[in-house]
């Protein structure tokens, strides 16, 4: 139901009236309430996709900043926000979260979690964002809680421990997690630590866990056996992103990341399942319908974390429910989602490792690939892979794919447990994106790295047109059904796009790393585009 | 040709997480290195000056929590108390204290001077029969206890130990007589005639929010509103007119017995 | 509006062999020790150096000495330790040859044709911010560019032509003398770090990632140790590099491995015997005494170790007496400033504290190795 708000001087009805509760038949049909942000990419179909026009290829040159939310950390701003009615609720590091009066960015009320000064995150006390149900948010926390918080007032409803968050090598949640009917699906991450890992379910109400779901075999569990000796137990295979559903056949769809140890696989002999896969899971049990390993055995990190895409169209004649795939491995996968089959893979970016496919989808792995103990610098995509956590967005106009892709070439270095082959991030936002210090091996030069967002058929796989940018990315992109593609670079330019050509139409200098991916709402009837760029929300609109 | 790398002579640890999203300092100390009976006596004579406003001359509270129950909300460690005073505590009416480290570690020292002396006043009426009374007169509407309740007024599930016997009293007889600040009530009045009456959340030049009696979260550009009143600062009726005396008597000991978790 | 496109950089490791392949075929015939770098290696006169570097050299419109100078060239403050001579005197007479990617040239072409060139400051899809040549910053946004080009080459000209090869000499003399604020000799140690007790952690030493964390074949290949070389591992620990020295100097070589633990000799002995090694002498050494024997040292190595010893400076003068006239010692240590090296703080060192303690003890630092990702290696020669 959408709420046609009246334009200013007319009387206003309450933020929240008709926006809460959001039960779960409204985030069934999330698209049919173009003016909200109701769950991570928008809709279960995970498209992020918004079907506003106000804002086209037309007028966009006239976008500009309505008002920021000055979030005042010196952590990556990674959040995506939900919008309900006028209220959005956002998320910002390391675990408080703020109601905003959408239309102005005031603060409405804050929660704040303290998490405990040590806690075990690779890569940044960094949290994604949050699940709206009924009238519960839902975040889950770096030390391994899910919470629930009343939306109205921002009071803790309940809190449950995932797990204990100093086990093995250190848990954390940085990621959203995913409502449905009457649970919230959550994951974890510490694939670089030695975790062992799963996927919970939790009862939105109470808090009390439903399911587990252990990203790697136990003994006893199908599919045991693929990692040598005792390296199942601590294998990784983490679920630290968001997901997709398919109510049609109430299906759960989820990515997981690389085995552990990353870059040395002489312990862990095997395929190591269920690692760089998606599952296909019932959400009511938590059990398996199916898996499709992108990387079998991966020695470079190449988690499969991406979120999956769900669409329906026509392969090779037939009709079918697809799964549209830009793996970190640097190849565009179709995958039928009703079992699973492999429909094709081309890659997307520049890739060196793999010469083809067979007919199941596992790879023909190229020698001369893997990590050295002095570092080899050959492979193509590099450790951070053609893709990685950011979003990917559908337009069901356009029917491309946008994927904002990295093309770069790394060391990888064998042995090496901790992240060397990490380099700094080039272009810190406003930093001179050449000069970095030499705290770890190098990176390469620019030549040999840069960004664009890519237009993927995924019917064929064949992109379609290419918008170069200077540096890989770590933002995401929203398409719109004003024909418009909207992300954000490592420097910090926000761009709008035509979603058709991949021209660039509108640009604005944030000068701050964009780690994040743009959504966009109604308030007051108006048409506005958010995306954290530093650490601070930035919202456009028109005039 | 070759491409060098620099490096840079003074390796910078500049991935060491930058912690703490604000400046909020901790304590420079674990204990309290001001502790001598003479720093005492000058921590006296420092709560005078910064605290005693809404704390109370002998902390017995007012505005402030009650501080001679020995018993802090947010940590009653020397450090703790240390980090509460500087800082102040964020969403709350309390302040950072502007007195150098020093001072404050001496206003440390007599905090925990009087909380350790903490008498526990004993309500006289009955807090069985007080519940009945919260129950019976609607408080709920707006105030929260242990989750359960409204949100226009305080959260009272520790409301015992936090303020003193009089005060409570005085909340409920008087409440207009110091309504905190979060929960001031206001009346927009706007420019289409409608009025919306509330507690004020949030405001500036351009817009001003508030949570409106019917709990819902409200937003208002100001370029719509004719008026916004602040005659009547409190939603709160006065109890003293509509309750009787005995039954006054019984809530204060309920509300006094509500300690939350301990 | 023209693509971006931006110079390659060859990775630092291919990048310093590259380097020092280049720095042979340059001086085909000279047999230099890369490193021997005291006084007695250089035959040009600093003094007539200075004059020219500040005088027809024209060096100080690019380059700085101690924040005085330019801006379109690296600071050259502490350059006489961070570059070998041979480094120096390619820079000076090739200096396409090699160049930090900072300084690579960038030219920018507007649309009205006109080129302006200089090095990039900043750079993102929408502008670019460059220092022109005349040292002024100028910021272009792309539309009005027809072009962006970074090209391999220096700004810096070439001076063979414009210098005599003995005022070169006199240059890089100069230049090698550009060492930072150096310690003077017999200036009293000031040791403010606490020494670390003696490590047993063998696993630590033999863990897996030691390769990738510390490239020693990187490092051996920068110290040049010829073969038929006399060298010490001076606390060998578990072997780790005394095999490698030992096919470094070869079978006409030797080395000393030197350690206070037996149980370490006993581990270095089995590595050797699992390769065959017969060119090595296991020392038993004390706090005290390391046992080496005197003026027959070219190089030692102290690697992991000197932030141990109970009595560096009884050690370091035993080093001293044993070194020949030109030999080096090689001290590695874990980086105190760099988080990410895994080792306690304890066990690490800083830049600072390293040379502040070794040079009163009669050395001089003589080159430090930028490649090594989380180590200091720093090398010194004794002073006369």
């Amino acid at each position: 139901m959408i709420l046609i708000l009246a334009a200013a001087g007319g009387a206003t009805p309450p933020l929240s009236a008709e926006g809460l509760p959001v039960t779960y038949e409204r985030l069934l049909k999330a698209d049919q309430e173009p003016g909200n942000w109701l769950m991570y990419s928008n809709t279960y179909n995970s498209w992020r996709f918004s079907r506003l026009d106000q804002i086209n290829t037309q007028n966009v040159n006239r976008l500009h900043v309505k008002w920021l939310f000055q979030g005042r950390h010196q952590e990556k701003f990674e959040t995506t926000p939900l919008v309900v009615d006028g209220i959005m609720y956002l998320t910002r590091p390391e675990n408080a979260i703020y109601a905003l009066d959408a239309v102005t960015g005031r603060v409405l009320w804050s929660y704040e979690y303290r998490n405990p000064p040590r806690t075990y995150n690779c890569c940044g006390k960094v949290n994604r964002g949050l699940a709206i149900l009924g009238n519960r948010l839902f975040m889950n926390t770096l030390d391994m809680h899910i919470i629930a918080i009343d939306a109205k007032s921002g009071r803790e409803l309940w809190k449950t421990e995932m797990y204990d968050y100093t086990a093995a090598g250190g848990y954390a949640a940085p990621g959203a997690p995913l409502a449905l009917k009457d649970k919230v699906i959550v994951g974890m991450a510490g694939g670089e630590h030695g975790v062992s890992g799963f996927l919970d379910a939790y009862d939105a109400a109470t808090g009390k866990r439903l399911w587990r779901f252990n990203t790697i075999p136990q003994p006893g569990e199908p599919n045991f056996g693929t990692w040598a000796g005792d390296s199942w137990k601590t294998g990784g295979a983490s679920t630290w992103n968001n997901g997709s559903y398919d109510p049609e056949t109430n299906t759960l769809y989820w990515g997981t990341s690389n085995p552990w140890p990353d870059y040395n696989g002489d312990f862990r002999a095997g395929d190591n399942l269920y690692s760089c896969s998606v599952l296909a899971l019932d959400p009511d049990t938590g059990k398996l319908k199916w898996y499709f390993q992108f990387t079998p055995h991966d020695l470079h990190d190449w988690d499969s974390t991406q979120i999956p895409i769900l669409l329906d169209g026509e392969f090779r004649g037939q009709q079918r429910k697809l799964l549209a795939w830009a793996n970190r491995n640097g190849f565009f996968y179709l995958l039928d989602r009703t079992d699973g089959k492999f429909l094709l893979a081309k890659n997307f970016v520049k890739q060196t490792w793999a010469k083809g496919f067979d007919d199941n989808g596992r790879p023909e792995v190229i020698p001369g690939n893997e990590p050295t103990p002095e570092g080899n610098d050959k492979v193509w995509p590099g450790v951070d892979g053609g893709a990685n956590w950011m979003s990917h967005s559908y337009s069901p106009l356009t029917k491309l794919l946008y994927v904002f892709a990295r093309e770069e070439r790394r060391v990888f270095t064998k042995n090496a447990v901790r992240h060397p082959t990490t380099a700094p991030e080039g272009g810190e936002g406003n930093g001179p994106a050449m000069a970095f210090f030499m705290r770890r091996p190098p990176r390469f030069a620019p030549e040999e790295s840069w960004g664009k967002v890519a237009a993927i058929e995924p019917m064929s796989g064949v992109i379609k047109w290419e918008h170069k940018v200077v540096s890989p990315p770590w933002g995401g992109v929203m398409a719109t059904a004003g024909n418009l593609v909207f992300g954000g670079t490592l420097e910090g330019v926000v761009f709008a796009l035509d979603a058709r050509t991949g021209e660039r139409l509108w640009y604005f200098s944030g000068n701050d790393r964009v780690y994040a991916s743009p959504i966009s709402f109604l308030a007051n009837g108006k048409q506005y585009v958010s995306l954290p760029v530093g650490d601070v929300l930035i919202t456009f609109g028109l005039d | 040709m070759s491409i060098l790398l620099k490096t840079s002579f003074c390796f910078l640890a500049l991935l060491a997480p930058l912690c703490a999203q604000r400046q909020r300092m901790p304590a420079p100390a674990e204990k309290n290195p001001f502790d001598t009976p003479q720093d005492v006596e000058q921590g006296a004579g420092l709560f005078q000056t910064h605290c005693s406003y809404c704390h109370g001359s002998h902390g017995e509270g007012g505005r402030g929590a009650d501080l001679t129950a020995g018993q802090y909300r947010y940590g009653g460690s020397d450090a703790e108390l240390y980090a509460t005073i500087r800082n102040g505590i964020p969403g709350s009416e309390m302040p950072p204290v502007r007195a150098t480290d020093d001072e404050i570690w001496r206003i440390v020292a007599f905090v925990k001077k009087i909380g350790s002396s903490g008498l526990m006043e004993k309500a006289p009426g009955d807090p069985a029969a007080g519940k009945l009374v919260y129950d019976k007169s609607g408080c709920s509407a707006c105030h929260t206890i242990s989750k359960q309740g409204g949100n226009l007024g305080p959260d009272l599930t520790d409301i015992g130990r936090r303020r003193g016997l009089k005060y409570l009293e005085e909340s409920l007889v008087k409440p207009e007589a110091d309504v905190p600040i979060n929960y001031r009530a206001i009346q927009v009045v706007l420019k289409s005639g409608q009025t919306v009456t509330g507690i004020r959340l949030n405001e500036d030049d351009i817009s001003i929010q508030l949570r409106d009696t019917s709990d819902n979260l409200r937003s208002f550009l100001k370029e719509n509103v004719k008026e916004i009143r602040h005659d009547n600062p409190s939603l709160m009726p006065p109890y003293g007119g509509i309750l009787g005396k005995k039954d006054l008597e019984d809530l204060v000991a309920y509300l006094n017995s509500l300690r939350g978790a301990q | 509006m023209a693509g971006v496109s931006r110079a390659g950089a060859a990775p630092l490791i291919s990048s310093v062999r590259l380097l020092l392949r280049g720095v042979a075929a340059a001086l085909a015939g000279v047999l230099v020790l890369a490193g021997q770098s005291g006084p007695g290696g250089i035959t040009g006169d600093a003094a007539a150096g200075k004059a020219i570097f500040e005088g027809k050299g024209g060096c100080l419109n690019c380059h700085s000495i101690e924040n005085h100078g330019g801006s379109l060239g690296p600071d050259l403050s502490e350059i006489g330790i961070m570059r070998t001579p041979e480094s120096l005197r390619l820079a000076i007479i090739d200096p396409d040859a090699e160049i930090y990617q900072e300084y690579l040239t960038v030219v920018v072409t507007t649309k009205q044709g006109r080129k302006i060139e200089g090095i990039a400051l900043n750079e993102d899809d929408i502008s670019i911010q460059i220092r022109d040549t005349d040292g002024n910053p100028r910021s272009f946004l792309k539309d009005s560019l027809q072009e962006v080009r970074r090209e391999e080459r220096s700004l810096m000209p070439s001076y063979a032509g414009k210098l005599s090869p003995s005022e070169i000499n006199d240059l890089v003399a100069y230049l090698r003398t550009l060492r930072g604020a150096s310690v003077p000799a017999n200036a009293p140690v000031k040791r403010t770090r606490q020494i670390a007790p003696v490590s047993e952690n063998i696993a630590f030493l033999t863990r897996p990632e030691r390769d990738a964390d510390e490239r020693p074949e990187s490092l051996l290949d920068a110290l040049q140790i010829p073969s038929g070389a006399t060298v010490a591992d001076l606390g060998a620990g578990a072997g780790y590099f005394t095999w490698r020295l030992a096919r470094r100097v070869g079978p006409s070589g030797k080395v000393i491995a030197v350690d206070i633990q037996q149980q370490m000799l006993d581990l270095t002995g089995a590595e050797l015997k699992k390769r065959n090694i017969t060119n090595v002498d296991l020392v038993l050494g004390t706090e005290q005494d390391p046992h080496l024997p005197s003026g027959a040292l070219d190089l030692v190595l102290i690697a992991n170790a000197y932030h141990e010893f109970s009595q560096p400076e009884l050690v370091m003068a035993a080093v001293r007496r044993s070194l020949k006239p030109n030999g080096r010692v090689v001290v590695l240590e874990y980086q105190k400033e760099n988080t990410y090296a895994p080792v306690p703080s304890l066990h690490k060192m800083s830049f600072d504290e390293l040379r502040s303690e070794i040079e009163p003890m009669g050395f001089q630092l003589d080159r430090v190795l930028d490649f090594l990702p989380l180590q200091h290696g720093l090398i010194f020669a004794k002073t006369p």
